[in-house]
C-alpha cells in the first residue's frame, strides 16, 4: 500500500485517478451519508478519489430546508383555551378538542414535511445529520404538544449540524422544546427539576459514570430560571426564578449559571469522546474502536469542536472504508423507506399522500418522526427487528418494488435492477 | 426413523428426572411500568402525616384512598382491582429495589431488566438466563410473546425465541409473505441475525395460523384503551390455547417531573382496567390458575413533591402482583418516610426476591441449583406464592 502511494507519487499521476471510487464504494459513502444510491449520485462520485468524494459531499451540504415550510410556520404558537368567567362550560371543552385537533394535524403535517425533504433534497447528508441530532439531543411531540416548537428546533439543528459543537450545544440547551421535553420550565430557585441538567450529562455529553448524584443537583441549579415564553414560544432569562448561589460542579465551585455548566462539561476530554463515539456508532460501526476515538477526539478538540471536520475525519478514516464495516448495520426505517424510494426513483410518488402514508409506516416500523419513545432516543442496527417489525419491513419494501413495477410497466431500468440485486437476498436489502 | 429416535429421547428424560420437572403449563405476564411509578401514589401510606406535608399538592387526600389496611390504601384509579383485592388474588410487594440505587431511568431499568448489581454489568435478562438452566419444550409457539412495545427486556438473550406481535391476524398474513423470501447465508454479524429472527418468526407463524380458528369470545369486555388492547390480545393467545411460558406488556408515560396527578391517575386507571378485565376473563376460561401479573418499573420516585406538581427519579416502589395462585396482601415492609436515603425511600425488599420465587415457585425450577447459576445467587423467597 505505502509502495503504492510512492510510485504514484513519483510519477506524478494524480492520487484521486488512481484511488478512484468503485461501485462498492461508492454504493457504500452514498449509504452511509444519505438515503439509497440512486444512480445519478454514484456518476457523480465515480471518477472522484475517496477523500475527494467525502469533500464533494461536504462541501455542499445545505443548513436550511430544500422544500417550503407548513403554512403555519410563521404563524404565533397556538395557546391552548382558558375558561373565562362565565362561560358556557361546554365551550370550554369544544375549545379544547379543537385546539388538540389542530396540533394533531399540525404534526402530522411536519412528519409529511421531514419525508419530503428526505425524499427530495440535494443534500441527503443534511437529513442523515439532522436525524443523528434529533436522536441525540432528543424531544418529542407527545411531551412538547407544538409542532411549531419542533419545526424551529429541527430549522436549528439544520443550522448547527455541520457547525460548532459548543455553540450547539448552548443554542439546543436554550431551544424551547427542549426546555419544555425535559422540564426545565419549571426548573426553579429553591425547588430544582433535575430531568435536564440529568440528562444533559448523560445522553447528550459525558455518559453515565461520568459525573456525581451531587453534580446533577449542582447544574439543575445552573439551569434554574432558563425558560419559554409560552405567548411568543422564545426562550426567555427569568432572573427572579435564577438561583444565585455558589455551586460545585465536576470539582468548580463559583455562581455558574447554565452557559457555565456547559462550558465546564466541553472541559472535560471525556464530552469530546462521547461524541466521537456517537457519531462512530451512526457512521462506521457498532462497537467503536477506542484507540481511533481517542485519535478523531484529540482532532476534534483541536478544531475547537468543528464538527464538518470530525465527519470528514470519519468518513475518510480506513475504519469508515474497512471490508468488514460494510453492510454491517440494521437500517432504520427510514433509511429503509427512504432509501428505497430514492434509489428506485419511483416516478410521481412525491405526493402529500405518499409524504403522510411514508411517515405513518415509519412509526408502525418503530420510528415515528418527532416522537422516540425515551429521552434514549430510536432503536439501533439490530434493536429495529422484531418478529413484527421484519414481517412489515419486508411486506413494505415489496409493496414498493411492486409499485414501480406498476409505474414502469414491466420494464426494469437499471436502477431498478441495481436495487434489486441488493434485495434478491430480501432480507440483505435491510443492511446498509 | 428421527421420530423414533425423538420418542427415545424423551423417554430417556422422563426417567431420568427425578428432580421436579418445571411447570410450562403456566404464564408469567411482566407488566413493564416504563417512565418510573411513583409507588406512594400508587399504594399510599395515607395514615403517615409525612405523606402529606412532603406531597401538599399531589398527595391523594385520606378520603379518597381506598383503604386496604391501616396504614395502606390505593390510589382511587385503582378501584377496578378491589374485587381482586377481597378475591384474595392481588398483592404488593413493598419498597422493592437494590442497594446503590441507580437514578438514570436506563441504568435501572437495565438493572432491573437484568436483575444485576448496582455496579455490575449483565447483557442477558433474568428470565432468558433462567430459560438456558432449565429450557421452556421447543413445542410452544415461542418463549415468550412481547405486546405494546418492543422491548425484550428480562427476555433479551441469544438463546430466546421471542416473538413480538400487535395482532393475530395481521402477523399470520404477513408472515405469509415472509414464507418465499431466501435468507443470506451468514454465521454471524447483522445479518445471521435477520436470518434466527426470520426463522422464528416463520415457524410462531404456522402454528398461529392453526390457534387463529380457536379464537375465544369472552363475555368479559376489555377497555378501549392502547393498554386494554394490549391485555386483550394477551387473553386471546391464552384462550385460544397458546402455551407460553412468558407475556411482556408495556405502559409508558410514568415520568411524572410534572403535573402528577392527573398523568398518573389516568395511567393507573388504565392499568387496573385492563387488568381487572384480564383476570375476569381468564377465571371465566379456567385459566387463572396458570397465570401471574407482575408489574415492575425502573424506580419509584422522591418522596417530597417539586414545583411542579411532580416528583423526580428515586428509588424503592411497591410491584404488584396478581395471579390464581397468589395469596393476596402485602409483602415486605413499607419503607419509612422519616429515614431517607438523600430525601429517597430506602428499599426494604431486594426486587431478584421476587424473580427467585417467581422461578422457584411459579416455574417450579427447584432443580438442581439452576435458579442460583441464572441469578448469581440464592434469594430470600416471599409467601405470595404457596411453596
Amino acid at each position: 500500500m505505502k509502495r503504492f502511494l510512492v510510485i504514484c507519487a513519483t510519477l506524478l499521476i494524480p492520487a484521486a485517478a488512481a484511488w478512484s471510487l468503485d461501485q462498492a464504494d461508492a454504493d457504500h459513502l452514498l449509504l452511509r451519508t444519505g438515503f439509497g444510491a440512486p444512480i445519478s449520485s454514484e456518476q457523480m462520485l465515480f471518477p472522484l478519489s475517496k477523500a475527494a468524494a467525502v469533500d464533494e459531499l461536504l462541501s455542499s451540504v445545505r443548513s436550511t430546508p430544500v422544500t417550503s415550510l407548513p403554512v403555519w410556520a410563521n404563524r404565533p404558537p397556538l395557546l391552548p383555551p382558558r375558561q373565562t368567567k362565565g362561560e358556557n362550560p361546554n365551550a370550554i371543552i369544544a375549545a379544547r378538542l379543537h385546539y388538540n385537533a389542530e396540533l394533531n394535524a399540525q404534526d402530522k403535517q411536519l412528519q409529511a414535511w421531514t419525508i419530503r425533504e428526505i425524499l427530495s433534497t440535494d443534500s441527503p447528508l443534511t437529513e442523515k445529520m439532522v436525524l443523528f441530532w434529533q436522536n441525540h439531543f432528543t424531544s418529542s411531540f407527545m411531551k412538547v404538544r407544538s409542532p411549531l416548537l419542533l419545526l424551529r428546533q429541527d430549522l436549528l439543528i439544520r443550522k448547527y449540524a455541520f457547525g460548532n459543537y459548543r455553540e450547539f450545544l448552548h443554542a439546543i440547551a436554550k431551544d424551547p422544546a427542549m426546555i419544555i421535553y425535559l422540564d426545565n420550565e419549571t426548573n426553579r430557585k429553591g425547588n430544582a427539576n433535575e430531568n435536564f441538567a440529568r440528562e444533559v450529562m448523560e445522553l447528550f455529553t459525558l455518559g453515565v459514570g461520568h459525573y456525581t448524584e451531587a453534580d446533577v443537583k449542582a447544574a439543575a441549579r445552573a439551569f434554574t430560571g432558563w425558560r419559554v415564553n409560552p405567548g411568543s414560544g422564545k426562550f426567555f432569562f427569568d432572573a427572579r426564578q435564577h438561583d444565585n448561589g455558589q455551586k460545585t460542579f465536576l470539582g468548580k465551585t463559583g455562581n455558574w449559571n447554565g452557559d457555565d455548566i456547559i462550558n465546564i462539561i466541553l472541559q472535560q476530554k471525556q464530552a469530546s469522546l462521547f461524541i466521537v463515539e456517537q457519531m462512530w456508532r451512526q457512521f462506521i460501526s457498532p462497537t467503536p474502536d477506542l484507540k481511533t476515538v481517542e485519535l478523531l477526539a484529540s482532532r476534534f478538540r483541536e478544531s475547537n469542536y468543528d464538527i464538518k471536520s470530525l465527519l470528514r475525519d470519519i468518513l475518510t478514516s480506513d475504519e469508515f472504508w474497512a471490508a468488514q464495516n460494510r453492510g454491517n448495520l440494521v437500517k432504520s426505517p427510514i433509511d429503509l423507506l427512504a432509501g428505497t424510494i430514492r434509489t428506485l426513483d419511483i416516478s410521481g410518488f412525491n405526493t402529500d399522500k405518499n409524504d403522510e402514508r411514508v411517515a405513518a409506516v415509519s412509526a408502525e416500523l418503530g420510528e415515528p418522526l418527532f416522537n422516540p419513545l425515551s429521552v434514549k432516543g430510536w432503536p439501533y442496527d439490530t434493536g429495529w427487528i422484531h418478529s413484527n417489525t421484519l414481517l412489515r419491513r419486508d411486506e413494505v419494501v415489496g409493496y414498493l418494488f411492486r409499485e414501480f413495477v406498476r409505474v414502469n410497466g414491466s420494464q426494469l431500468s437499471w436502477a431498478a435492477r441495481k436495487a434489486l440485486r441488493s434485495s434478491v437476498m430480501s432480507l440483505s436489502y435491510e443492511l446498509e | 426413523m428421527l421420530m423414533i429416535a425423538v420418542c427415545t429421547f424423551q423417554s430417556l428424560q422422563l426417567f431420568a428426572a427425578e428432580a421436579p420437572v418445571a411447570d410450562w403449563q403456566r404464564t408469567l405476564v411482566v407488566v413493564e411500568l416504563a417512565g418510573g411509578n411513583d409507588g406512594l401514589n400508587m399504594v399510599i401510606p395515607y395514615a403517615d402525616p409525612l405523606y402529606y406535608s412532603d406531597r401538599p399538592t399531589i398527595a391523594v387526600p385520606k378520603d379518597q384512598v381506598l383503604r386496604l389496611s391501616g396504614t395502606l390504601g390505593l390510589n382511587p384509579a385503582m378501584k377496578p382491582l378491589l374485587s381482586s383485592w377481597s378475591g384474595g388474588d392481588l398483592a404488593f410487594v413493598l419498597g422493592a429495589g437494590y442497594p446503590d440505587p441507580n437514578r438514570s431511568h436506563f441504568r435501572s431499568i437495565d438493572i432491573w431488566n437484568t436483575a444485576s448489581n448496582s455496579d455490575q454489568y449483565l447483557q442477558s435478562g433474568w428470565i432468558s438466563r433462567l430459560f438456558d438452566q432449565d429450557h421452556p419444550p421447543a413445542s410452544n409457539i415461542a418463549d415468550s410473546f412481547i405486546i405494546g412495545e418492543n422491548h425484550d427486556g428480562p427476555l433479551a438473550g441469544p438463546n430466546m425465541r421471542n416473538i413480538a406481535l400487535n395482532s393475530i391476524g395481521g402477523f399470520v398474513r404477513e408472515a405469509h409473505i415472509l414464507a418465499g423470501v431466501h435468507v443470506g447465508s451468514s454465521d454471524s454479524g447483522p445479518l445471521a441475525y435477520l436470518d434466527a429472527v426470520a426463522t422464528d418468526t416463520r415457524s410462531a407463524a404456522a402454528r398461529l395460523a392453526i390457534l387463529q380458528n380457536k379464537l375465544p369470545h369472552f363475555a368479559t369486555k376489555f377497555p378501549a384503551t392502547p393498554f386494554g388492547r394490549q391485555v386483550e390480545l394477551a387473553a386471546e393467545l391464552l384462550g385460544a390455547g397458546a402455551t407460553v411460558p412468558v407475556i411482556k406488556l408495556t405502559l409508558r408515560g410514568f415520568d411524572t417531573h410534572g403535573g402528577e396527578r392527573l398523568v398518573q391517575d389516568h395511567l393507573l386507571a388504565e392499568l387496573s382496567g385492563a387488568l381487572a378485565s384480564f383476570r375476569s376473563a381468564m377465571i371465566e376460561r379456567g385459566l387463572w390458575k396458570n397465570l401471574l401479573v407482575m408489574t415492575y418499573s425502573e424506580f419509584g420516585r422522591r418522596v417530597r413533591e417539586n414545583f411542579s406538581k411532580g416528583t423526580d427519579h428515586g428509588t424503592a416502589a411497591p410491584m404488584l402482583i396478581m395471579g390464581g395462585m397468589v395469596k393476596g396482601g402485602f409483602y415486605g415492609e413499607e419503607p419509612s418516610l422519616s429515614n431517607l436515603d438523600h430525601g429517597d425511600l430506602k428499599f426494604t425488599t431486594d426486587y431478584r426476591d421476587v424473580y427467585q420465587t417467581i422461578a422457584s415457585r411459579f416455574w417450579m425450577m427447584d432443580n438442581g441449583n439452576a435458579i442460583e447459576r441464572a441469578l448469581g445467587r440464592n434469594y430470600p423467597q416471599l409467601d405470595f406464592l404457596p411453596q
